[in-house]
C-alpha cells in the first residue's frame, strides 16, 4: 500500500513538473517610440569668395542652436529663439572657416533650416537634411571641363562614421580605392573631390552607403564661378519635380540597386497630367539623364517619376543665368516650409505643383521684416509659379488643402539656384 | 593403506589441544558407515609428491576408497595409488560408491585429522563443498586462507592481515565465497555435474571458479577451520600472479549472468585502469602489466569461456544474488592501493602508523570511494578557481573589505544602483565575517570560501545521507548533484555565488534537524545551537531557503520517518531574523515575478529523477522513504519554478531545493549497487542525473560563468577624473550579460554599477526611489532618440560611462546621432561611450570633491553643502537634505555617514547575537556532555 502510494506521489509530481507550462522569460518593457530630435545638418562654406547663412523657418516658437563642427570639435555655436517666423545665422558668427558641418537644433518638428551660399556671381541654396539615412543617392554632377564636383560628407555627431561610395559613370562602376572605407571623424566633415578622383566623367551616379555611424551628404558643383549645392536623397519610387518657367536641362534618375530599373516620367503641363511623357531604363547602380528641355516652356511645369525600384531624382539647370541643381520630393503635403527663400536677393519665384485631383488653395506666407500672405488657387494637376511677394524675406511657407509640392527659385542675373521645400507632415 | 609413507616435520600444534574432537576418535571405529572419499592429488611443480601421499596415508579417516594422482609424476607411485591424465577424467571415473572427492595439491601437507574434519563438517552442515584452513608451511602457523570473500570483480578478500598468526581466532565453520583448491572436499555427484576444476586456471582462481559454480548450482560452500593443511605455496604466488588474475576474471565471466556482466565488465576495466595508474604512482609497473595480460589472456580464451558458460547453464540453479551475498562492497584492489597511498602520505606525519591502520577500515567503506570520486570531481570542477580566483561576473561579485561589509550589514548604506537606505542582502554579513576571519584579504577569502562551498556540499551531502542511513558510494557523489544539479547549475551558471554557498550549507542545516539514530549523548542545547548556527548562515545566503529544513523535517514525518525533529525545524526559523530587514525593505525580491531570473530546468530532469526515484519507491522501507523524500523535494522544486508566484528569492530557493532533492535521490539510488532490476534502474537514473550534473562542472569554475566584469570596466577607475570613478550605466538586450540584477528599460535592461568596481552588496537592486525614477525617465528619453545630448541627461547621476553589452540594441542606432557621449573603443564586443559631462559623485562649493570612504563619503572639510549623487535619505549625517532627488550634507565634518532607522534596523544585531548564542549553546552543550 505504502509502495503504491509513494510510487503514485513520485509519478504525479514528475508529470506535474513536466506538464506545467514554463514561465515566460522576463522581457524588458516595450521599446520606446522613436522620436528623433528636431535637428538639421547643413553644409557650410565660409571663405573662398562665398559666405553661408543658415536660415531657420518655424511655425512654432522655441529655442534652438546653430553649431559648426570642424576637425573633431565644435567651432562655434549660436543659440537662437524664434517665434512663428524665421531667423538667420551667418556662418561668420560661428567662427567657422572653410567647408564645415553645420548642425541646427530646431525649436521643434514644425521648423526647418536651409543653407544659403552666396558669392559674387553665385548662389547656392538648399534645405538642410533632417535625418541621416544609411543609403542615399546623389546624381547630376559631372567632372568634365573646369567643373569641380565635390561630395561633402558631414558628421556632426560624437561617433566616427565610415562611408562607401559606389560610383557609376559612363565608364561603368568606378573602382577607385579612394571611394571605399572613407572615415568621417566625429564632429567633422570630409570632402571627396570627384574631379580629382574621377576626372572627365560626364555622368556620375553616386550611392552613399554609410556602413557605420551617421553621415549626411551633399553635392557641390562649381562651374565658372557658379555654384550649385544639393542634397543626397534617400531612394524612393515616386518623385515630384516642380520645374520653373524658363527651362530645365535635364532630369537625372539614378538608382543604387543592382538591377536595371524601369521608370516613367509623367508631365504636369498647362493641360494637366500627361502620363508617360518619357520612359526608359536606369542601369543598375547608374543614372540616366532625361533631356526635358522640350517640355520646359514659358510656363512652369512639373514631372512625376515613378519607377519599379527605388531611385533618386534630381533636377539640373545650366545656362547663362548660372548653374542650379536640386533634388525632387518624394512626398506631397499641404504645408511646406521654404527656409532661406528670398534671402539671396535678385528675383525669387515660387513654383507650386498641385499633384492632387482637386483644386487647391495655396497660401504663401513670407517671413521677413513683415509677413505677407497671398493665396492663389492652384488647379488640380497643374503648376503655378509666381514671383516673390516680399522683399527682404528670409523664409516662406506654403499651406493649402491639397497635395502640394513647392520649389523656390532664385535668379540674380548671373546665378540661379533651386531649392526644394521641407514638408510639414500632418499629424 | 600407504606403505611408504614419508614423514615430515609438522608444527607443535599437530598434537595441540585445539585439534578438533573428531581427530581423537578411533580411526576405524565408524569407517564402515562413514562416507567414502576418493582422494585426488593434483601435481604441483617442485612439490614432493611422495610426502603428500604420505600425509594422505596418515589420515585418520578410515573411508578413503581410492587415491588418484593427476598428471605425469616422476617415479613410481606407491601401491594403491593410481594415475589419471586429467582431473575431469578422475572425477568422471569415480563410482557412485564414493560420496566425496578430496582434491589436494601435492604441495599440501594436511594434518592427519584434516580429511575427517572436512567430512564431518560438510556432512553436519549439509554443504557441497568444504575447504581446509591453510597455514603456510615453514612458518609459525601463519594463516594463508580460511576461505575468502571476494569483491564483485572476483578479487579475493581474506580479511587476513599480512603475516597474521593463527590463534584460532577464525575457528568457526562458516559459509564463504570460495575455498582454495589446495584442499577441498566436494560432493562427488556435484563434482561430476560441474566437471571439476577448470584446468586453465591457477589454484586460487580455480577454487574461486569451482566454488562459484557450486554455489550457483545450489550448493553450500563452507570453510572448515578444524581441517588444517600446511601449504608450501609452490602452486603460485599466493594468488598474485597474472595467471591467477586472469583466472579470476575468467571465473566471473563464466559465473555471472549477462545482465551482471554488462556493468561488471566496464567497471572492472575502470578498476584495472585506476589500479594500474595508482601503482605507477607508487613506481610499480607490474600491476599494470598483470592487468593487461589478464584482459588479453581472457580475450584470447573468450571462445572457451563462452563454451564453459554454455556447459554450465543447465546446472545453474540460482541467480547472481547468491554470489553477491558473500562479496565485499567496492573493489578490493582499489581499497588496497588506496590504503597504501594513504599510508604513505600519512606516514609523513604519523610515525606510529596509528592513522594508517585506521585507513584500512576507512577504505573498506564503499562510501569512501564515492567520496574520493566526488573529491576528484570537485578538484577538477574547481581547478580554474585555484589558479585564477572566482569569476567576477553575473551575480558573483567580489567581497568588500570586512569593515565596509559589516557597516552595510548593520543597517548601513546600500550602495547598489543609486543607493538606498534599504537593507543589503544578508549574505553581505557572511562575506564580511569570512573576510575578517581570513585576515581581511577579501579576494583570498572569496576563493577559499568558494572552494570550501564545494567541499562542504560534498561532505555535507555525505554526512546528511549518512545520518539518513545511507552508506553506499552515492552519498558523497550526491554532493556533486547538489553542486550542479537541476537548479544549482542554472543559478550558478548565471553567476549566483550566493546560490552556490546556500547549496553547500543546505545539507548541513537539514542534517542538524535530524537526530542521530544511536548517539543520544548530544544535548538539546547542542542540537539547538547547531540548528541555529547553520540556519543563520543558510538564511543569510538564501533567505527563503531557510524554510527548507523545517519543510524537510515535516515531509519526512509525513512519509513515516521518525528521526527528524519538527521542533528543531521550528528553531531554524528563528534564523529568519538575519534576513528580516532585507525582506521587509525589498519585498519585491520575495514577491515580484518580473524580477525572477527566468531560469528553466531542462525537461530531462524530472524524467531522470522519476526514473531514479520510482524504482526506489518500490523497494525496502528505509531506502524507499528516503528516495521518495528526495523525489518530493526535487520535483516540488521543479514545479515551484514553473508556478507563477514569487520573486527571485522564491525562484532561488525552488531551484536549490530541486538540486537538493535530486541529490538525495542519487544517494538513495546508489546506496546499494546490485543487479536487482529495481535497484539497477534506479542506479541508471542516478548515473544519468550525475552525468547531467557533472556537465556543468567541467568548466573548472564550479559552473560559474567565465569573465571579469571589474577587469573589463577597469577603465572607469583608470580614466576617472579628480572626483574619482563615478558610475557606469550598463545596458543590454540580454539581461544575463549585465552584472547582478537589472531594471527593465524600453527594449533593453539596464543598471548602474560602481565605476570603482562592483562588490557583492550590489548584486540586488533595492526598491526604486526618486533618483531611480529620474534615471528611468532619462533612459527612456534617450531610448526614444529625442535627446541629442544624452551625456548631459545622465550627468546628474554621476554616470561617467555608458556600456552597451552584447547583441545589438536599438539604442546603439540611436546613439549614433548624438552629440556628447563619446564612443570609445575600450571593449571588444561591447560599445563604450564616455560621458565628459558627468558630474562627480560628491562635490561641493569651490570645487570641493569627496570620494567614497567606507560605506559613506569623505574628503576635505569645507563650508557649504556637498552634493552627493545618491538617493536622498534622512539617515545621513551631518545635516542631510535633498536637491532634486539626490542627497546634500554639510561639508563641515569632512565626511558623511549613514545609519539606518526603523525597528528592523536592529534585526542584524539580533542575528549577530543569535549567532554568538548558537556558538555558546554548542559550547555549553558539549561541556555538559
Amino acid at each position: 500500500m505504502t509502495k503504491a502510494l509513494f510510487a503514485v506521489i513520485v509519478v504525479a509530481l514528475a508529470v506535474a513538473a513536466l506538464m506545467l507550462p514554463v514561465l515566460p522569460a522576463p522581457e524588458p518593457a516595450p521599446g520606446a517610440a522613436v522620436d528623433l530630435p528636431a535637428v538639421a545638418v547643413c553644409p557650410v562654406e565660409e571663405g573662398g569668395g562665398r559666405a553661408t547663412t543658415i536660415a531657420v523657418a518655424s511655425t512654432q516658437s522655441g529655442t534652438g542652436r546653430v553649431s559648426a563642427f570642424v576637425g573633431g570639435a565644435m567651432a562655434g555655436s549660436v543659440p537662437f529663439e524664434t517665434g512663428s517666423g524665421a531667423i538667420t545665422v551667418p556662418a561668420s558668427d560661428l567662427a567657422a572657416v572653410g567647408v564645415v558641418t553645420g548642425l541646427v537644433e530646431l525649436p521643434g518638428p514644425e521648423a526647418a533650416a536651409a543653407s544659403l551660399m552666396v558669392g559674387t556671381d553665385s548662389v547656392g541654396h538648399e534645405s538642410c537634411v533632417r535625418s541621416a539615412e544609411p543609403l542615399t543617392l546623389l546624381s547630376g554632377g559631372d567632372t568634365t571641363g573646369d567643373r569641380e564636383f565635390e561630395i561633402h560628407l558631414m558628421n556632426p555627431y560624437s561617433g566616427e562614421a565610415t562611408v562607401d561610395l559606389t560610383v557609376r559613370s559612363e565608364s561603368g562602376i568606378e573602382s577607385a580605392s579612394q571611394l571605399r572605407g572613407i572615415a568621417v571623424p566625429s564632429r567633422s566633415s570630409v570632402i571627396v573631390d570627384m574631379d580629382e578622383v574621377l576626372p572627365g566623367r560626364e555622368s556620375l551616379a553616386v550611392a552613399i552607403d554609410v556602413t557605420s555611424g551617421s553621415v549626411t551628404a551633399a553635392g557641390r558643383l562649381l562651374s565658372s564661378g557658379g555654384i550649385a549645392i544639393w542634397n543626397a536623397v534617400s531612394p524612393g519610387q515616386d518623385w515630384f519635380l516642380p520645374i520653373p518657367s524658363g527651362g530645365v536641362d535635364r532630369v537625372y534618375i539614378s538608382t543604387g540597386v543592382g538591377d536595371d530599373v524601369e521608370y516613367q516620367l509623367d508631365l504636369y503641363g498647362p493641360e494637366g497630367l500627361v502620363e508617360a511623357f518619357d520612359q526608359g531604363m536606369v542601369p543598375a547602380r547608374g543614372s540616366v539623364a532625361v533631356d526635358v528641355a522640350a517640355a520646359a516652356t514659358a510656363e512652369a511645369v512639373a514631372f512625376r517619376v515613378v519607377s519599379t525600384q527605388p531611385v533618386g531624382v534630381f533636377l539640373r539647370h545650366e545656362g547663362e543665368d548660372g548653374l542650379a541643381l536640386t533634388s525632387g520630393s518624394t512626398v506631397t503635403a499641404s504645408r511646406w516650409l521654404l527656409p532661406g527663400a528670398g534671402m539671396a536677393g535678385g528675383s525669387g519665384r515660387i513654383v507650386v505643383l498641385n499633384a492632387g485631383l482637386e483644386d487647391a488653395t495655396a497660401t504663401i506666407t513670407a517671413y521677413g521684416r513683415e509677413t505677407v500672405v497671398k493665396g492663389p488657387p492652384v488647379r488640380a494637376g497643374t503648376v503655378l509659379e509666381f514671383a516673390s511677394i516680399s522683399d527682404g524675406a528670409s523664409a516662406y511657407t506654403v499651406t493649402g488643402e491639397g497635395l502640394l509640392v513647392p520649389m523656390w527659385v532664385t535668379t540674380t542675373g548671373t546665378a540661379t539656384s533651386y531649392a526644394g521645400g521641407v514638408p510639414l507632415i500632418d499629424e | 593403506m600407504l606403505s611408504d609413507a614419508v614423514r615430515f616435520t609438522m608444527s607443535y600444534r599437530m598434537t595441540s589441544a585445539s585439534a578438533p574432537h573428531v581427530a581423537e576418535e578411533p580411526t576405524t571405529a565408524s569407517s564402515l558407515d562413514a562416507p567414502h572419499v576418493k582422494v585426488i592429488v593434483t601435481l604441483v611443480e617442485g612439490a614432493d609428491l611422495g610426502a603428500a601421499l604420505a600425509t594422505v596415508d596418515r589420515q585418520v579417516y578410515g573411508a578413503i576408497r581410492e587415491v588418484v594422482v593427476i598428471g605425469e609424476a616422476n617415479g613410481e607411485l606407491p601401491s594403491g595409488v593410481t594415475r589419471t591424465a586429467t582431473l575431469e577424467e578422475a572425477i568422471a571415473s569415480t563410482g557412485p560408491e564414493v560420496e566425496y572427492l578430496w582434491i589436494l595439491h601435492s604441495d599440501a601437507r594436511p594434518r592427519p585429522d584434516a580429511l575427517s574434519a572436512l567430512v564431518s563438517e560438510v556432512e553436519r552442515n549439509e554443504a557441497s563443498l568444504g575447504g581446509s584452513k591453510l597455514l603456510l608451511a615453514g612458518t609459525r602457523d601463519e594463516l594463508e586462507s580460511i576461505g575468502s570473500a571476494t569483491d564483485v570483480f572476483g578479487d579475493p578478500y581474506s580479511g587476513l592481515d599480512e603475516g597474521e598468526i593463527d590463534l584460532q581466532q577464525y575457528d568457526v565453520v562458516r559459509e564463504v565465497a570460495f575455498v582454495s583448491s589446495v584442499s577441498m572436499l566436494v560432493r562427488r555427484d556435484l563434482a561430476q555435474g560441474l566437471r571439476g576444476l577448470d584446468d586453465r586456471m591457477e589454484p586460487v582462481a580455480a577454487g574461486l571458479d569451482f566454488s562459484q559454480r557450486v554455489r550457483l548450482a545450489g550448493g553450500q560452500v563452507i570453510s572448515v577451520p578444524s581441517s588444517e593443511v600446511y601449504h608450501q605455496a609452490r602452486c603460485g604466488e599466493r594468488g598474485r600472479g597474472w595467471r591467477e588474475q586472469a583466472g579470476r576474471l575468467r571465473a566471473i565471466l563464466k559465473a555471472y549472468r549477462l545482465i551482471t556482466l554488462l556493468w561488471v565488465v566496464p567497471f572492472g576495466l575502470v578498476v584495472s585502469v585506476i589500479d594500474s595508474l595508482a601503482n605507477l604512482l607508487l613506481l610499480r609497473w607490474r600491476p599494470a602489466a598483470r592487468h593487461l595480460a589478464s584482459w588479453l589472456w581472457n580475450l584470447w580464451h573468450l571462445p572457451s569461456t563462452i563454451a564453459e558458460r554454455r556447459r554450465f547453464r543447465p546446472v545453474r540453479a540460482i541467480g547472481d544474488e547468491e554470489l553477491f551475498r558473500f562479496q565485499a562492497r567496492g573493489s578490493v584492489t582499489l581499497r588496497e592501493v588506496g590504503s597504501e597511498i594513504t599510508d604513505r602520505i600519512l606516514s609523513v606525519f604519523d610515525d606510529d602508523q596509528a592513522l594508517a591502520r585506521g585507513t584500512k577500515r576507512l577504505w573498506s567503506s564503499p562510501g569512501i570511494w564515492g567520496a574520493a570520486l566526488a573529491g576528484v570531481a570537485v578538484i577538477v570542477g574547481a581547478w580554474s578557481i585555484f589558479f585564477s580566483g572566482v569569476p567576477n561576473t553575473g551575480f558573483s561579485f567580489p567581497f568588500e573589505p570586512p569593515s565596509v561589509g559589516a557597516d552595510r550589514f548593520f543597517a548601513g548604506w546600500n550602495d547598489s544602483g543609486l543607493g538606498s537606505p534599504d537593507a543589503v542582502h544578508p549574505a553581505v554579513g557572511v562575506t564580511s565575517l569570512v573576510s575578517f576571519l581570513w585576515f581581511g584579504l577579501e579576494g583570498a577569502a572569496r576563493t577559499v570560501a568558494t572552494i570550501l562551498f564545494a567541499v562542504l556540499a560534498v561532505i555535507g551531502m555525505g554526512r546528511l545521507a549518512g545520518r539518513l542511513g545511507f552508506r553506499g558510494p552515492g552519498r558523497y557523489l550526491s554532493g556533486l548533484v547538489l553542486l550542479a544539479g537541476p537548479g544549482t547549475a542554472l543559478l550558478v551558471g548565471s553567476g549566483s555565488w550566493m546560490a552556490l554557498g546556500a547549496a553547500a550549507l543546505l545539507p548541513w542545516t537539514v542534517r542538524s534537524v535530524f537526530l542521530h539514530p544511536t548517539d543520544r549523548t548530544r544535548s538539546w542545547l547542542t542540537h539547538a545551537g547547531l540548528v541555529l548556527l547553520w540556519a543563520l548562515i543558510l538564511t543569510a545566503m538564501s533567505p527563503v531557503l531557510g524554510l527548507v529544513p523545517l519543510a524537510v523535517a515535516v515531509v519526512w514525518r509525513l512519509l513515516g520517518g521518525s528521526r527528524s525533529s519538527v521542533v528543531l525545524g521550528l528553531v531554524s526559523l528563528v534564523a529568519g531574523v538575519v534576513a528580516a530587514a532585507f525582506i521587509n525593505d525589498d519585498r519585491g525580491w520575495l514577491l515580484e515575478l518580473d524580477r525572477r531570473l527566468g531560469i528553466t530546468a531542462s525537461e530531462w530532469w524530472p524524467i531522470a529523477i522519476a526514473v531514479a526515484a520510482l524504482p526506489i519507491s518500490l523497494i525496502e522501507a528505509r531506502t524507499r522513504r528516503l528516495g521518495v523524500l528526495g523525489a518530493v523535494l526535487a520535483l516540488g522544486g521543479l514545479i515551484a519554478l514553473r508556478i507563477p508566484f514569487g520573486g527571485p528569492g522564491v525562484e532561488e530557493a525552488a531551484a536549490l531545493l530541486a538540486s537538493f532533492g535530486a541529490a538525495i535521490v542519487v544517494a538513495a539510488a546508489l546506496d546499494d549497487l546490485s543487479a536487482e532490476p529495481r535497484r539497477l534502474i534506479a542506479a541508471l537514473g542516478a548515473v544519468v542525473i550525475l552525468a547531467l550534473s557533472a556537465g556543468s562542472l567541467v568548466n573548472g569554475r564550479l559552473g560559474l560563468p567565465d569573465g571579469d566584469d571589474n577587469d573589463e570596466l577597469g577603465f572607469a577607475s583608470t580614466l576617472a577624473g579628480e572626483g574619482g570613478p563615478g558610475r557606469v550605466l550598463m545596458i543590454s538586450v540580454d539581461r544575463s550579460l549585465l552584472p547582478g540584477e537589472s531594471r527593465s528599460g524600453p527594449g533593453f535592461w539596464y543598471r548602474t554599477v560602481d565605476g570603482a568596481g562592483t562588490t557583492i552588496d550590489e548584486v540586488w537592486m533595492p526598491e526604486s526611489r526618486s533618483g531611480d525614477e529620474a534615471l528611468d525617465s532619462a533612459v527612456n528619453r534617450i531610448a526614444s532618440g529625442a535627446e541629442l545630448r544624452p551625456g548631459s541627461l545622465l550627468a546628474p547621476f554621476a554616470i561617467d560611462w555608458v556600456v552597451i553589452v552584447g547583441a545589438e540594441s536599438p539604442l546603439q542606432e540611436i546613439l549614433v546621432s548624438q552629440l556628447d557621449l563619446v564612443p570609445t573603443p575600450l571593449l571588444t564586443g561591447s560599445e563604450v561611450y564616455g560621458n565628459p559631462a558627468a558630474r562627480p559623485l560628491a562635490s561641493g562649493d569651490d570645487g570641493l570633491l569627496w570620494a567614497r570612504r567606507g560605506a559613506g563619503f569623505g574628503g576635505a572639510a569645507g563650508p557649504g553643502l556637498m552634493s552627493i549623487l545618491v538617493n536622498a535619505s534622512d539617515g545621513w549625517r551631518p545635516d542631510p537634505g535633498s536637491e532634486d532627488w539626490h542627497l546634500t550634507v554639510s561639508a563641515a565634518d569632512g565626511s558623511a555617514t549613514f545609519t539606518g532607522g526603523g525597528y528592523l534596523s536592529y534585526a542584524p544585531y539580533a542575528a549577530a547575537a543569535l549567532f554568538l548564542a548558537a556558538l555558546a549553546l554548542i559550547g555549553v552543550g558539549r561541556a555538559r556532555r
